[in-house]
């Protein structure tokens, strides 16, 4: 075949259009492995939120061999609103359990900090929720997150297309940085637990409220590209009174008397999602997470202090997010 | 002085839209939040910050019941605030549309919180609240 000068310019203009649309598709979305060997998990039985918290959660912190000493340990409940009664946010006492903790563990000091996402007046949320008092009486300094200091910072994935978000400083500059979720079912995102609470790292004030670009771009895609560029290196996740249903705000209380710890984000996700009953590989960003930022299969997880509780009723979801049940 | 900047003739209809979503994005009794106000058939309760940023907007529709109900609820709830930043825009919004704010501006200038606002947004706000008759002439939100 005679291909004349006209012909090859035409197929490799061809070719290099048709390789710029379908490269995005092709591409890898993330250049690393940050998979742990082996995770561990340990699930502790705590019936209530009581003073015997500090207890419970010193002696299964002692179950993993980590070394706070000297660092900033910045604790990152999920703190969205405020309703009376409502198993909305992670619960203060168990903030308190956390700080008392790793500061008998010798930290330079212990920072909370949150940025919530449906309610634009921190302070507030922090007063009805019973976070204020508790925080001044133990001399605990919080940051809002939706007003810290911002740093441009590279997202490590390219889930949703994006190639930086403006971070508070606070979370990039932790030594340590513990998620602590409330184990929730979310009518977006199928459940929410250490990795989408990272959302509330995402600063309101940059992007308003509810985090209005993190939804735009996909929830799912969102969660992997935040989890990515802001490492979680530890769970402490409350579902002594978890939620179910029409979650994050609306769902119905629903008692697991659980808390999970965990080494792994993912692995921590995982296990709460089999608590709920749900197949962690049907979740997406757990899934997708598995690839890269952790492990989900029982295979790799290491679980310590007491054994999976015998499966109860699965958590209530919304009708979309029925293909969760584990079978 | 007319403006020769390009685009300002899509103003109107962008106001006009802008105005139809808030009406639409009410919650159920009145108020806002930041999202919306039903969702799943469940009832996701009002913002006293959102409602008040709302009713700004909102100064020119006072004759639409869901804004009516939305100042009644401002004004019900604002007793219960202590939070500079809701306080300072409960001020800001209950001024324009004609209500009270002797007992929250009192409550707001003698907040004890104000100590601890270490953010500008909140301080700068809470300075327009406690001037607000010279700070919603200067944004031209009279009533």
């Amino acid at each position: 075949m005679n291909l004349t000068r006209r012909d090859f310019l035409v197929g490799s203009t061809g070719l290099a259009a048709g390789v710029s649309v379908v490269s995005p598709f092709l591409l890898p979305k993330y250049h690393f492995d940050r998979r742990p060997r082996r995770s561990r998990v340990a699930i502790l039985h705590a019936d209530q939120y009581s003073q015997e918290l500090d207890q419970i959660l010193a002696a299964g912190l002692r179950l993993f061999p980590i070394n706070v000493r000297g660092k900033i340990v910045v604790l990152k409940p999920n703190l969205v609103d405020y309703a009376p009664g409502e198993a909305i946010n992670t619960h203060p006492l168990l903030v308190l359990a956390a700080t008392e903790s790793f500061r008998r563990m010798g930290v330079k000091y212990v920072i909370v900090a949150e940025g919530p996402g449906h309610q634009r007046d921190t302070q507030l949320v922090l007063s009805q929720s019973g976070y204020q008092r508790s925080l001044r009486e133990e001399k605990i300094r919080f940051v809002d997150l939706n007003r810290d200091e911002l740093i441009r910072t590279p997202l490590r994935s390219r889930y949703k297309g994006m190639r930086d978000l403006w971070l508070p400083r606070t979370v990039l500059e932790a030594d340590f940085l513990v998620s602590m979720p409330k184990i929730k079912t979310h009518h977006w995102a199928g459940v929410t637990l250490s990795m989408k609470n990272m959302f509330g790292i995402v600063p309101g004030s940059r992007y308003g409220w509810p985090k209005n670009i993190l939804h735009w771009k996909g929830i799912q895609e969102s969660i992997l590209d935040i989890c990515a560029t802001v490492p979680v290196q530890f769970v402490i996740a409350d579902g002594i009174v978890a939620m179910e249903g029409n979650g994050p705000l609306n769902g119905a209380p629903r008692s697991l008397e659980t808390i999970v710890l965990a080494d792994d984000p993912v692995a921590a996700d995982a296990t709460c999602a089999r608590l709920m009953g749900f197949e962690p590989d049907r979740i997406a960003h757990i899934h997708d997470g598995s690839r890269f930022l952790g492990n989900s299969s029982p295979r790799l997880l290491d679980q310590i202090g007491e054994t999976l509780p015998p499966r109860a009723a699965p958590f209530r979801l919304v009708p979309e997010f029925q293909y969760l049940y584990a079978v | 002085m007319s403006c020769t900047c390009d685009g300002f003739d899509k103003v109107p209809f962008r106001v006009e839209r802008g105005t139809e979503m808030l009406l639409d994005r009410a919650c159920p009794g009145g108020g806002w939040n930041a999202g919306n106000g039903l969702v799943y058939g469940a009832v996701v309760g009002p913002h006293a910050d959102d409602t008040a940023i709302a009713l700004l907007a909102l100064r020119d529709r006072t004759k639409e019941p869901i804004v009516q109900d939305s100042v009644d609820y401002l004004e019900r709830v604002s007793s219960t605030l202590t939070a500079p930043w809701s306080l300072a825009w409960a001020i800001l919004a209950l001024a324009t549309h004609g209500r009270s704010i002797d007992s929250i501006y009192s409550s707001l200038a003698a907040s004890p919180d104000l100590s601890n606002v270490d953010d500008t947004s909140t301080l700068a706000l809470v300075c327009l609240a406690l001037d607000y008759q010279r700070a919603l002439s200067a944004f031209a939100v009279t009533s």
